[in-house]
């Protein structure tokens, strides 16, 4: 009954003929009431039934558009035999030929027309004789016509009754938006100079008094107009905001700490009432929005209105995979996906927060830090050997340059310095967030991260483990800085300058302030005599409180403000608005150099010499114990000085920490890092072509992170924000069916997918295939890797000349992706089937032997010792009827060619094959028998045997009435090589002559069983055994072992293991691998002794069946795939 | 089956292999012909006082320069230039090629608005670079249309730069993806590979059918579609690349040079149309004139080799080279005898059997003021004119090269911004 009910109302949905009703014949007021239609029943019984919709809206009816809130309800008159009993409604809405269906959250669903699928969105309800349904409410998309079916069910009975004709709306496309077009208007005659930039701007701005309130105004520019009446928008959308609010704040009410700018009833209180309630009435017809874009199966088509309308998130299961990649360089197991799978959102939350703590995730935080830091772009060392402040780092220097010169320093010390102070504040973000610290440590921190050899140097506090390297990071505080008046230096050395002995106490309370005092930081944005801090400054207020100081106000453009030479910064108007700001944080950094140290000047203060002694003798204003410029603003931020003469850094990470800015900040400097693009800037000029669509996108993005920040201020802890943010549609948008945002979500590069970094690329390929591409461990302990050196190449960034990240791939960033692939396919085949099952990242399922027509293999020893000395070698297998085939090949030819001939070599002889039924008859086959081809070089036929020297075959074409098993027996003599291990080897192998790409054997099966596991494992794709995908790789793997199979050797050629800098340590046992590598004279780097290791490799690249190429074929495809590159 | 090619392409052909239609690769269009325009940044501010614009001390006024303490101006043709650095050899080799614009004001002395000016012709940020412009309307197809060192390359989304590091050796070996560097030898057997790259192709093909992506992941997927199909034209060029070794013998420890030397051998392959060579390190707050002189030495030798290899591959004829800074320095020395910003700078451009070369433009006055422009006969005075910003010159250059029409250069209006002939 149900599959005839399935059928009859598909038909009908699917055949309905379209006619156009006019509609306005039946309009109330602000209602359209539709036809009323009568039900047919699905029995073909007759039925009293009717069904009638209505469209109610507050504007006019008459002419329906998509900017209309409609409210769609429906009247249901049942057949009086069903009055009293329950009922499950249903409600299918058709555009475009496509069906959505209404469900009980009045979210629609694509429909396929799947009965089991067909669900309603209201059931067990009471009928009486008329009962009303509220459908839906909200704005309607897509213009143009809805067809609309509805049926009725009563409780226990498979028959429906339903609208034969469909109800039909119809919409028109909305083309503008009168209301906002009007407030605009308004706004930019009578507001935007008068009120906004005048009164309001001069504290609602970026630095300025009213800096942390919701209300952020531009200051005047092309597109400020625009931008600040969004920013009433975007104010007035926030809970519990209002028109009223906003005009008791500006006529003084309210705790307004501007005190009234307005009055109410004078002319500005009146037109922003006005615009004020146009923009509320613009946010009251937004509402819900209905997208009826179809497309994909199974994807919701409801949105809210705003850029991220109508996206569909990928399932919780590829947030985790993605997370994991990003986070840990691993992919989930099937049971870390079936726990998200099978939980909530909050069971996602959690796994995600596991991933957020050890080393790849540590990797991840350091290197998105510097991302925006760019501390690795410190073009001069941080910590400078040259001054005596750390008296142990001079003297050690000293000492090096004086026995080993310049060079030797570098290498043996300041290399190994540099790199670690330059990654010292990635790992103090990265301590703070994995500890969960509160995230404001990372700024008021009374400690630097140290490793090994720089808390050696600097009197560090931390107590590092004996097996501690350079790559391992502590915090610990400076206890050995001295000051100059506390050291004394001897004669200065030509090459190795001077020593210093102390002579005083060294600095007892060192005023470690986190970031702002690493030392990196402060050699990446140095000061000199002009710049007095305020690139320290500048980016201080960018990274940790979210002012971009450059683009916060309009330039002065006026050629006399630029040049005017009387202190302009303090005086001119037009530099004071942005320096008065800038200055007194750079105020902050007075203590510290032009070489990041400490009051360099003998302890006294770090001012610059030519201040203080001005050159052309004219007065200073410098006084005895000043510490900062007297011709610049003091130390403070913001409203507020610094009082501190010592701690100043300290304090203003402390006010810094205190600021709402602050964590907002947080949220924009981890955007990038987990969303993969750069947050959308500000749009500031109106007539740029996508002017609204960068805006609405600014909008978005900024709410968004309003959210993110609001999260990691609750308890300061950095993962709650990173969690959510990976929840967020910003991480894990896949689709969207409303097509109105699109120029939105493309200006905001909206969308799941990564390009992944070099980093990510490369802790990828070690952790899921296991091999290290050109990336090789070090004698010292250290790896070095070719992702580094091709960082920019692929898209990474060298924090000098190349500073932003490459989020799309290039012709050329795509080859150097190829040959990655091309590179690391075969050492990954053929060191994951190398290794026992346990221990392999790949091909569990799979071995050499496997291929898609073997019923049956073996490989044996040969061990006889001349070419008479017969053994027979069996194998047991069922032999299929109608073709197949049985192979006895030589697997291991090894020749010791003196350049004339073999001084010593193996040979197989194979005299004849035998099969025997179990019966007892047998049937013997020798090389003469029509049966039996001989194929490969250096196969000779003598004395009826035959002789293989090197890779040959001999193959028994066989067919057979019935499928029956057999013990098939080979005749088999060898020569030995006498100063080889291993002895002959063959194999024997029986082959089904089914079509390879059809075949249906247990291998063909594996094998795609195998590449479905690739797809999981590598691309994180889950796809079924019939689809494409897997049928299209088995045709790729069926064709690679056709090459190899038709080539003309059993090596694979140009397998280049020493791609995989981690290839022999992995396969070697530890005492093989002391004898494989040594380290090189200048100790940089191992060598390989080839020699020890040939057999092995050569072993591990023999392919005689075809299989390992045929997967060298599939793992390049599956590595240069767009779902390898991107997560 | 005959053999492996046969049978290759007999599964291609089956539609078993492939599933989708099969992609034909992109059929080599005709080579680009066009001008090759490059831009030289001199990141930080470079001192046009000791270059194109130089000045001497006058009584009465803070020392402006110290090399005319001792040194007068010179001349090469029509050109003036600072007696310092290698200027002498650089203008007297290259005058008549040269237009030097002078007293162009750029609105700013904040280095990343400085940049966004002289380079994309306006201080706001959306603007692309005249380079990245250049490419998108005359050879958006070439693989690497537009190469970029650093420094501001922004491209408004019209096409991607292909980003490129300190040393450029190492593509050498990876353009080829099949192709073991060591011995020339196919990894893969070649035929599979073609099976495996029209794969990935189709693959990516089929990824974009899906109508309801959402837009950044379709964006993503083109992108990789697009490089896919567009880099086998590397493979040719990567042959010319020169290996870190030679690299470090052509340009010794001037990086200018070997990006100049990458970026003709890109153009002589084909494979690009545009590069901005990137020169930092000219932000001398302190000691200016020691490294000025150094840096500016640095860049015109950069010049001439541009240049001299440009002849050598027969590609001078087709060269226009423009090259500028974020702004220049305080026409005074700071404490620190270093200088500060000044928003007053110039522009150099470049360009063999120019008609419009051998000539200054603008002017500034002794203290380094820009001086106003009569624009039909660029005399200059201090009272009346036009003053030049970077919007006049990018206009001028759009221009020049023939882009002021195409829809693509109308994405970025030059408004409000009168178009001057310097070029005629």
């Amino acid at each position: 009954m149900m599959k005839l009910f399935s059928h009859r109302f598909l038909s009908l949905l699917i055949t309905i003929v379209l006619t156009q009703w006019m509609l306005a014949s039946s309009v109330l007021a602000d209602t359209l009431t539709l036809p009323t239609i009568s039900a047919a029943s699905t029995d073909g019984g007759t039925t009293s039934t009717s069904f009638t919709l209505r469209a109610a809206s507050d504007a006019s009816t008459a002419l329906l558009t998509t900017q209309q809130v409609l409210d769609i309800s429906l009247t249901l008159r049942p057949d009086p035999a069903d009055i009293g009993r329950y009922g499950s409604i249903y409600a299918i809405f058709v555009k475009d030929n496509s069906f959505f269906l209404l469900g009980p959250d009045r979210r629609f669903t694509i429909w396929s027309g799947e009965l089991a699928t067909l669900a309603p969105f209201a059931e067990k309800m009471l009928l009486s004789a008329e009962t009303e349904f509220d459908l839906l409410s909200g704005r309607l998309d897509n213009s143009g016509e809805y067809q609309i079916f509805i049926a009725y069910a009563v409780e226990d009975d498979a028959v429906l009754d339903y609208t034969p004709t469909p109800h039909i709306l119809l919409l028109n496309e909305a083309t503008e938006s009168p209301l906002l077009d009007e407030a605009l208007s308004i706004y930019e005659a009578q507001l935007e100079d008068e009120l906004i930039q005048a009164r309001c701007a001069a504290c609602h701005v970026t630095g300025g008094l009213a800096r942390n309130s919701a209300l952020q105004f531009q200051r005047s520019m092309t597109g400020s107009a625009l931008n600040n009446l969004s920013m009433l928008q975007s104010y007035l959308n926030i809970e519990g905001n209002s028109a009223e609010t906003l005009l008791t704040k500006a006529t003084g009410g309210n705790s307004h700490t501007g005190g009234p700018q307005i009055s109410q009833g004078d002319d500005d209180y009146n037109q922003l009432s006005q615009v004020l309630a146009l923009l509320e009435q613009v946010e009251a017809n937004a509402g819900l929005a209905y997208s009826f874009i179809s497309g994909q199966q199974g994807e919701s088509g409801i949105s809210i209105q705003s850029l991220l309308s109508s996206v569909t998130l990928e399932p919780r299961e590829a947030t985790l995979r993605r997370a994991m990649i990003l986070f840990a360089g691993r992919a989930p197991t099937a049971a870390e996906l079936k726990t998200v799978h099978d939980g909530s959102d909050n069971t996602l939350r959690n796994s995600l927060r596991s991933l957020m703590s050890g080393p790849q995730f540590r990797e991840f935080i350091v290197r998105a830090s510097n991302d925006r830091l760019l501390t690795a772009g410190t073009e001069v060392e941080p910590i400078n050997a040259n001054f005596g402040n750390f008296p142990k780092l001079r003297n050690l220097a000293y000492e090096v340059k004086l026995n080993e010169e310049e060079f030797a320093w570098y290498q043996g010390y300041g290399r190994r310095i540099d790199v670690a102070t330059k990654r010292a504040s990635g790992e103090l973000i990265a301590h703070v967030i994995i500890d969960e610290l509160p995230y404001s440590e990372i700024l008021t921190a009374n400690y630097m991260m140290m490793n090994p050899l720089v808390n050696e140097l600097l009197g560090g506090t931390a107590i590092f483990p004996t097996d501690a390297g350079d790559s391992d990071f502590l915090p610990a505080r400076i206890t050995q800085y001295y000051v100059g008046s506390a050291l004394r230096q001897s004669e200065k050395h030509p090459v190795a300058g001077y020593t210093v002995s102390i002579i005083g106490a060294p600095m007892a309370d060192y005023p470690h302030s986190g970031i702002l005092s690493d030392f990196a930081f402060l050699s990446r944005y140095p000061t000199t005599a002009t710049n007095r801090n305020r690139a320290r400054a500048r980016w201080t207020l960018y990274h940790f409180l979210g002012i971009d100081i450059e683009n916060s106000s309009q330039r002065p453009t006026d050629e006399a403000a630029l040049s005017d030479r009387n202190n302009p910064t303090l005086n001119n108007p037009a530099c004071t608005v942005c320096h008065i700001v800038m200055d007194p944080v750079a105020g902050a950094f007075q203590n510290w150099s032009d070489f990041n140290y400490y009051r360099q000047n003998n302890g006294i203060d770090s001012l610059d010499q030519f201040y203080k002694h001005p050159e052309d003798g004219s007065n200073s204003p410098y006084q005895q114990g000043d510490l900062w410029y007297r011709d610049m603003l003091a130390p403070g931020l913001f409203e507020t000085a610094i009082t501190s003469r010592d701690y100043t850094l300290r304090e203003l990470a402390g006010r810094i920490v205190e600021e709402p800015g602050f964590v907002r900040a947080a949220a924009q400097f981890w955007w990038p890092a987990i969303f993969g693009t750069k947050p959308v800037e500000l749009p500031s000029v109106e007539s740029d072509q996508g002017f609204a669509e960068k805006n609405a996108a600014y909008l978005a993005q900024q709410t968004s992170m309003d959210e993110f920040a609001n999260i990691l201020a609750q308890r300061l802890n950095a993962k709650d924000m990173l969690v959510e943010m990976i929840m967020s549609p910003w991480f894990s948008a896949h689709s969207s069916t409303n097509y109105e945002f699109q120029a939105v979500q493309l200006e905001a590069d909206l969308g799941a997918e990564q390009l992944l970094t070099p980093g990510q690329i490369a802790a990828k390929t070690q952790n899921l295939t296991g091999v290290y591409w050109r990336t090789n461990e070090s004698p010292d302990g250290t790896s070095h890797s070719k992702y580094d050196e091709l960082s920019v190449l692929l898209g990474g960034i060298d924090s000098i000349a190349v500073t932003e990240r490459a989020n799309l791939l290039t012709p050329s960033m795509t080859a150097i992706l190829q040959s990655h692939a091309a590179e690391t396919a075969c050492p990954i085949v053929v060191k994951n089937l190398a290794l026992p099952l346990a221990e392999r990242r790949l091909f569990l399922k799979v071995d050499e032997t496997i291929t898609p027509l073997s019923i049956a293999y073996t490989t044996t020893d040969v061990t006889a010792n001349s070419s008479t000395d017969w053994q027979e070698h069996k194998l047991v297998a069922q032999i299929p009827a109608n073709g197949a085939e049985i192979k006895v090949s030589f697997t291991n030819p090894w020749c010791d060619y003196n350049g004339e001939k073999c001084l010593e070599q193996r040979v197989l002889y194979v005299d004849a094959l035998t099969l025997r039924h179990a019966s007892g008859s047998e049937q013997r086959f020798e090389e003469s028998a029509p049966e039996v081809k001989i194929s490969g070089q250096h196969c000779y036929i003598e004395n009826s045997s035959v002789t293989f020297y090197n890779q040959c075959t001999m193959t028994l074409s066989l067919d057979l009435d019935n499928t029956d098993n057999f013990e098939i027996i080979a005749h088999l003599a060898a020569q030995q090589a006498p100063s080889r291990e291993q002895p002959v080897q063959a194999s024997i192998e029986v082959l089904s002559s089914e079509e390879i790409l059809t075949a249906q054997t247990g291998n063909a099966l594996l094998i795609k069983q195998q590449i479905i596991d690739l797809f999981t494992k590598l691309h994180g794709k889950q796809y079924a055994i019939d689809s494409t995908q897997v049928q299209q790789t088995y045709s790729l793997y069926v064709t690679a072992l056709a090459s190899a199979l038709q080539s003309s050797n059993n090596n694979i050629n140009n397998c280049n293991v020493w791609v995989d800098g981690h290839f022999f340590s992995d396969l070697l046992t530890p005492e093989q691998l002391e004898v494989a590598r040594y380290p090189s004279p200048n100790g940089n780097h191992y060598e390989i002794d080839w020699d020890y290791v040939s057999e092995m490799t050569n072993q591990i690249t023999t392919d005689n069946t075809g299989a390992k190429r045929a997967w060298i074929a599939v793992i390049a495809y599956l590595l240069s795939h767009y779902d390898y590159l991107h997560e | 089956m005959k053999n492996r090619r046969q049978f290759i392409k007999a599964l291609s052909l089956s539609g078993v292999a492939l599933s989708h239609p099969s992609f034909v690769f992109a059929a080599s269009a005709s080579p680009f012909t066009g001008k090759l325009v490059i831009t030289v940044q001199a990141q930080g501010g470079w001192d046009v006082t000791h270059f194109c614009d130089p000045k001497e001390n006058q009584s009465g006024s803070d020392i402006i320069t110290n090399w005319s303490k001792t040194e007068e101006t010179r001349s090469a043709g029509n050109l003036r230039y600072a007696p310092v650095a290698n200027n002498n050899s650089f203008f007297e080799r290259h005058y008549d090629k040269t237009l030097i614009i002078n007293g162009v004001d750029s609105q700013t002395n904040a280095h990343s608005i400085g940049e966004t000016a002289n380079w994309s012709g306006r201080t706001a940020a959306g603007f692309p670079t005249l380079t990245a412009l250049y490419s998108a309307v005359y050879a958006p197809q070439l693989p690497m249309t537009y190469l970029s060192f650093g420094g501001f390359s922004k491209t408004a989304n019209l096409l991607r730069p292909t980003m490129l590091p300190y040393s450029t050796s190492d593509l050498q070996g990876f353009l080829q993806p099949n192709i073991d560097a060591n011995n020339g030898n196919s990894i893969l057997d070649p035929d599979i590979w073609a099976l495996i790259r029209q794969l990935n192709v189709s693959d990516a093909q089929s990824m974009l059918e899906d109508e309801t992506l959402v837009a950044g992941n379709r964006r993503a997927r083109a992108a990789y579609l697009e490089s896919l199909t567009n880099n086998e034209a590397l493979a040719e060029f990567a042959t010319t690349l020169p290996n870190r070794q030679e690299e470090e013998a052509i340009s010794g420890d001037n990086r200018l040079i070997s990006q100049a030397h990458f970026a003709l051998l890109a153009f002589k392959s084909g494979v690009s149309a545009t590069a901005d060579l990137h020169a930092g390190g000219f932000d001398s707050h302190n000691d200016n004139d020691l490294e000025q002189i150094d840096l500016l030495g640095q860049l015109t030798d950069g010049l001439d080799y541009l240049w001299d290899y440009a002849e050598q591959l027969g590609l001078a004829d087709r060269l226009v080279v423009i090259v500028g800074s974020d702004f220049s320095r305080t026409p005074y020395y700071n404490s620190g005898a270093g200088k500060d910003h000044w928003p007053i700078g110039s522009y150099m451009v470049m360009e063999k059997n120019a008609t419009y070369t051998n000539r200054v433009i603008g002017a500034t006055d002794e203290e380094q003021n820009a001086l106003g422009l009569d624009t039909r006969t660029f005399s200059t005075s201090s009272f009346s004119g036009t003053k030049l910003v970077p919007a006049h010159i990018q206009k001028a250059l759009r221009n020049h090269l023939g882009l002021e029409n195409s829809a693509t250069t109308l994405a970025f209006p030059l408004i409000n911004t009168e178009s001057i002939d310097f070029f005629s």
